[in-house]
């Protein structure tokens, strides 16, 4: 499988983050040339977790690795806000570690968290609800990884 | 037996069938509670299971001759610490979450201290992509063999169903549709049932009295999921474990002493009995299943 790494061009708008945050960033994640037409979960390489603009795993993958508190520092050009931020529509748990993802509706992990294991994929978010009850398609904020999200 | 007693035959039988049936209903609704809350023994059972899981895919892999760095799942839980729906037991109070930062090797940590890459993902990702996809086969399987599966709520996903992850998690669940329902199967319930209690004015009043009584502690939070995510941020973003283990002891030590005044967690579980007796027949067989089978690969993997 061939992974094209391109440069993440680092979205330094959040301001109060500032250059540790872009950095983390810049540790956390790559960034894949969308390809739509040929989509797939083989796009996602192992130890990440991919997430995708739109349903059925099409347009991305955005491959995270890594807990990150802040996706408005990764850069999607087809993200509404040009960033992972709110706007992940599928997803899949491509680590190799064992350990599930949770991902959060807020920054910061704040509140609302659902889990996906290693393995697991969910190809459309819309019917995906957080703890908080708030839907999950378009509102990914930011991801932590956990052992309690075992299998 | 000596005595001549079949040992067989439970002591309930002794009593009328409604008696026996009352009896076996209140035993099912306990291990639903007790699969829909999470306490220190359930983080416990979490731990053990998900080690027993990481040997068995090391011992896989390295059977395909893979080498796999085993993730410890962080310190093993200590009984008595405080969860989102259960008080602390022990003292200090705590709620486990510096303990996590062991899961998380030194050795993988960015520059900027950011305790987030586990060694194993590390490795899997300095391989060539060509050695990452034979790895990945092994470990994954095919992407084209993965399975549907469809909670209660209606979220749908899909899983791997071949390679050594889930030969591991049917080893030690029975099928690896088992594993996953064990993993998601509780939290769907559990979210279904969260989002009734802004519903409740008890509760609601409850939650009141807590978030005023740890504001005037010194830690203000909306909920003890809240503190408990506060605390997790604090992980991730690379602060050390002896700084956290401080400050969770101290919020834990007042989360403490505000759910002995709210009584918001007991309220919290009885309104969790309630729902778990409304849930449908369907569901509840679902989660009855899932608790079984918890209780089986626990004993297969303590023994």
């Amino acid at each position: 499988m061939s992974v094209i790494r391109t440069r993440l061009r680092a979205v330094r708008r959040s301001a109060r983050l500032g250059f540790l945050g872009a950095v983390l960033g810049m540790t956390a994640f790559i960034a894949l040339p969308a390809t739509p037409a040929s989509a797939s979960l083989s796009q996602c390489a192992s130890g990440y977790i991919c997430v995708w603009n739109a349903t059925g795993y099409t347009d991305g993958p955005g491959s995270f690795a890594g807990s990150n508190q802040n996706w408005s520092l990764f850069s999607h050009s087809t993200c509404p806000s040009g960033t992972w931020n709110n706007c992940a529509s599928s997803i899949y748990n491509h680590g190799s570690s064992g350990l599930g993802v949770n991902v959060y509706v807020d920054i910061d992990y704040a509140t609302g968290s659902l889990c996906v294991p290693q393995g697991a994929g969910a190809s459309d978010l819309s019917v995906w609800q957080y703890t908080n009850g708030a839907n999950a398609n378009n509102s990914i904020s930011s991801n932590f990884w956990t052992s309690t999200c075992h299998s | 037996m000596a005595s001549g007693c079949d040992a067989r035959t439970p002591t309930a039988s002794r009593h009328p069938p409604t008696q026996r049936n009352a009896a076996a209903t209140a035993s099912r609704t306990a291990d639903i509670v007790r699969l829909l809350q999470t306490d220190s023994r359930t983080l416990h059972d979490d731990w053990v299971l998900f080690n027993a899981q990481q040997r068995a895919v090391a011992a896989c892999m390295r059977r395909h001759g893979f080498s796999y760095a085993v993730n410890s799942g962080g310190d093993e839980p200590a009984p008595g610490i405080a969860t989102a729906e259960t008080r602390a037991t022990t003292s200090p109070a705590s709620y486990g979450v510096a303990a996590d930062a062991s899961a998380f090797l030194p050795a993988a940590r960015s520059r900027t201290g950011n305790a987030a890459v586990t060694a194993q993902d590390a490795y899997v990702r300095s391989l060539t992509p060509q050695d990452a996809a034979a790895y990945a086969m092994a470990l994954d399987g095919p992407v084209n063999t993965m399975a549907p599966i469809i909670l209660p709520s209606g979220r749908r996903l899909s899983y791997e169903t071949r390679g050594c992850l889930a030969e591991a998690r049917a080893e030690i669940f029975g099928s690896v549709r088992d594993a996953l329902l064990d993993a998601l199967l509780p939290g769907d319930v559990q979210n279904s049932f969260f989002a009734t209690l802004g519903r409740d004015d008890g509760y609601r009043h409850a939650v009141d009295l807590w978030r005023g009584c740890m504001r005037r502690a010194g830690h203000p939070a909306k909920t003890p999921a809240a503190v408990i995510g506060a605390l997790k941020q604090l992980l991730a973003g690379g602060t050390p474990p002896a700084v956290i283990a401080a400050r969770e002891q101290a919020a834990a030590a007042a989360d403490m002493s505000c759910d002995a005044r709210s009584r918001l967690r007991a309220l919290q579980r009885r309104l969790l009995v309630a729902y778990s007796r409304r849930l449908p027949a369907a569901v509840r067989d679902a989660l009855a299943a899932v608790a079984d089978r918890r209780r089986t690969a626990l004993a297969a993997v303590n023994s």
